[in-house]
């Protein structure tokens, strides 16, 4: 049915000039090449897109996910779409997966941004302790101040407050599986890196009680024990191994006091090669070993009666007469001390390490309660896993990389990923979604004009 | 270092003090056989007292019934508990008579049962060498008491430790005499007791 333009377009209507028909012919002829124009525009466009659709699907906008859409944002970045960049957005919890996986596209080419709301600088390193026992360290660092909860595969070790230099250390034993350390929804995780190899501990000293008691405390802990104690002029009590003094053999010596020890003599050469060292009250002043000590003994301190405000701990210690420690070398650390007075030291020699104890008779804190037998234990377990020397047996499987240790998430990332970016807020989803919908507008509004064109000049 | 110090264990039941000499006639010997720091002079310690920390070897002897008391008895038990030794010694040497049967039914009630400890054990070459086991006593030998010579000390042991070392050979009367008249004697017949306070001083 012809429409009513045409229709009063019609050739011979009345009052039609001849001019106006040679300028209807001029007008139909641009019209007709804007028709050609559009319909060679519609078809350049779905050629376009048709070679596009063939090609390598790369789109050609910057994409971006925030923490729940990042999952399927990241299968979609590689395997359906692979954009040139991304800003990928993840909460406090980055999982080392997805960290990875960030990283993978970042070296197949895509330029990665990112940002994880709330994840904390934090870190956690297990290793384990030169004592048969069992005990693992874990050393933390955090924000200073910032609350920190333990766990590992049987659940909550200890919560932790770490101290104003940032760090904290603690030692505990029995950990199951890895280990982890939870401050405000960021989790770092650790396992315990390698066995150490735990050689016997040789006490030498006089016969007594601080020697007998200290051969239990340390034998009650596991360790075997080699003792060399004097009895009489010509007689020592020899229990183990009579070979020299090396590490081949010992972990660590324990010297009681100062008596005439014809093995003195050797331990420097032992210390410097990389054994540890333990001297105990007025061990340090033998002229053999001088040199080796962290400092001086001092003049007797008596023992003291309880003070107030004093732990049972504190005050079984301050019923012990002490030799403290004075004159410390530059490069002792001071580990101990009672009242104003250094109680125990601690200082590296060549290879090995010297801990320095001024307490007399140890042996009467352990006798004195039921308390101070556990505590008397663990003291001196604590003073020779400071120093003795324990190889690295082998690394444990576990602590190969990927075997769920995250050490530190904020520095592992940022050591992956590059630093953190903001990401702006947009819209979500594929840019070239985006470019294609205007193209197909383009193409749909391309022919409809030249259909209406067509259609207006009465043209099929 | 502190001085070893031997100590007598006063209980409140029965005779603590039926061997007055032979804490002097052991300090002597200790000094005499080994460089070992000994204070010259023996305390008296109550086993009710918590000063029995202080001493952790305790010789006991008596010819009278030997009883503990609730607080003896929780004290003892502690004090064996953390690494403490007990030496007794029944002076009567009669496995009939009224101190062995109430001492060797109070040890078993307040820290365990007696056992023989064999020859073999490091009690009888820690210092002196005794390869036949203890030493037997001139009273053994006479046939006093109970006639007997017991070939072997009994102990309560926590595997080789002994914890409590019984002897039923009545040497509280075999050394109870003045150090001085040590030098009458062709054999000095206390060097056992010099294996004791050695074994307790480095078990």
């Amino acid at each position: 049915m012809p429409d009513a333009w045409s229709a009063g377009r019609a050739p011979g209507a009345p009052g039609e000039a001849a001019g106006s028909s040679v300028a209807t012919a001029a007008v139909s002829s641009g019209r007709i090449a804007l028709e050609w124009a559009l319909h060679a525009l519609a078809a350049a466009m779905l050629l376009w897109v048709l070679v596009q659709s063939a090609g390598p699907r790369r789109a050609s906008g910057r994409e971006s996910a925030d923490p729940a859409s990042l999952p399927a944002a990241l299968v979609r970045w590689s395997t359906v779409a692979a954009p040139p960049a991304v800003d990928a957005e993840t909460g406090p919890a980055l999982a080392p997966a997805t960290r990875d996986w960030l990283a993978a596209l970042a070296g197949a080419a895509t330029r990665v941004s990112w940002h994880a709301r709330g994840l904390l600088p934090i870190a956690l390193v297990a290793g384990p302790v030169a004592d048969p026992a069992g005990v693992t360290r874990l050393l933390l660092a955090a924000s200073p101040g910032a609350m920190m909860t333990l766990r590992d595969g049987a659940g909550v070790l200890d919560t932790v407050t770490v101290g104003a230099a940032g760090g904290a250390s603690i030692t505990t034993r029995g950990i199951q599986g890895a280990v982890g350390a939870e401050a405000a929804h960021t989790t770092a995780s650790a396992v315990v890196t390698g066995l150490l190899v735990l050689r016997h501990v040789l006490v030498l000293g006089q016969a007594g009680w601080e020697s007998r008691f200290v051969v239990d405390a340390l034998e009650e802990r596991g360790w075997h024990v080699d003792t060399r104690l004097s009895l009489a002029p010509h007689s020592d009590m020899r229990q183990g191994a009579t070979g020299p003094i090396d590490t081949a053999r010992y972990a660590a010596v324990v010297v009681t006091d100062s008596s005439g020890i014809a093995a003195a003599s050797h331990l420097a050469e032992y210390v410097l090669s990389g054994g540890g060292l333990v001297l105990a009250g007025s061990a340090a002043a033998m002229p053999a070993i001088r040199d080796l000590a962290p400092g001086t003994p001092g003049a007797l301190v008596p023992p003291a009666p309880m003070g107030p405000g004093d732990s049972l701990q504190t005050a079984a210690k301050r019923r012990l007469g002490l030799l403290p420690i004075i004159g410390l070398r530059s490069d002792a650390v001071t580990l101990e001390m009672r009242d104003r007075a250094v109680a125990v030291a601690a200082r590296r020699a060549g290879d090995g390490r010297v801990v320095q104890s001024g307490y007399l008779d140890s042996w009467r804190w352990r006798m004195a309660t039921t308390l101070g037998e556990g505590a008397h234990r663990d003291w001196w377990a604590g003073l020779v896993s400071a120093v003795a020397y324990a190889p690295l047996e082998r690394v444990a499987s576990a602590s190969l990389p990927g075997h769920g240790s995250d050490n530190a998430p904020a520095a592992t990332a940022i050591d992956a990923l590059g630093p953190m970016t903001l990401v702006l807020a947009g819209p979500h989803g594929p840019a070239g979604s985006d470019a294609r919908a205007w193209f197909f507008a383009a193409i749909v509004l391309a022919l409809l004009a030249e259909w209406a064109s067509r259609r207006l000049r009465g043209a099929t | 270092m502190s001085q070893f110090v031997f100590a007598t264990g006063q209980y409140e039941s029965g005779d603590w003090d039926a061997a007055p000499l032979v804490p002097a006639n052991l300090i002597d010997s200790v000094a005499r056989y080994t460089s070992l720091d000994v204070a010259p002079v023996g305390v008296v310690v109550p086993l009710a007292s918590a000063a029995i920390s202080d001493y952790p070897l305790i010789y006991l002897t008596g010819h009278l019934p030997f009883r503990l008391t609730d607080r003896e008895r929780a004290n003892v038990r502690g004090f064996i508990d953390r690494g403490g030794m007990l030496f007794i010694d029944d002076h009567n040497h009669d496995i009939g008579g009224i101190f062995h049967k109430t001492a060797t039914e109070e040890i078993t009630r307040t820290v365990g049962p007696l056992v023989d400890v064999p020859a073999s054990h490091r009690l009888y070459s820690c210092f002196f060498r005794f390869p036949d086991g203890p030493p037997a006593t001139s009273h053994e030998l006479n046939g006093w008491g109970d006639n007997i010579v017991h070939s072997h000390l009994q102990a309560v042991m926590q595997g080789d430790v002994i914890q409590v070392l019984y002897s039923s050979k009545d040497y509280s009367s075999e050394w109870g005499y003045h150090p001085e008249s040590k030098r009458f004697n062709s054999v000095d017949n206390t060097k056992f007791g010099v294996n004791i306070i050695v074994y307790a001083l480095t078990r």
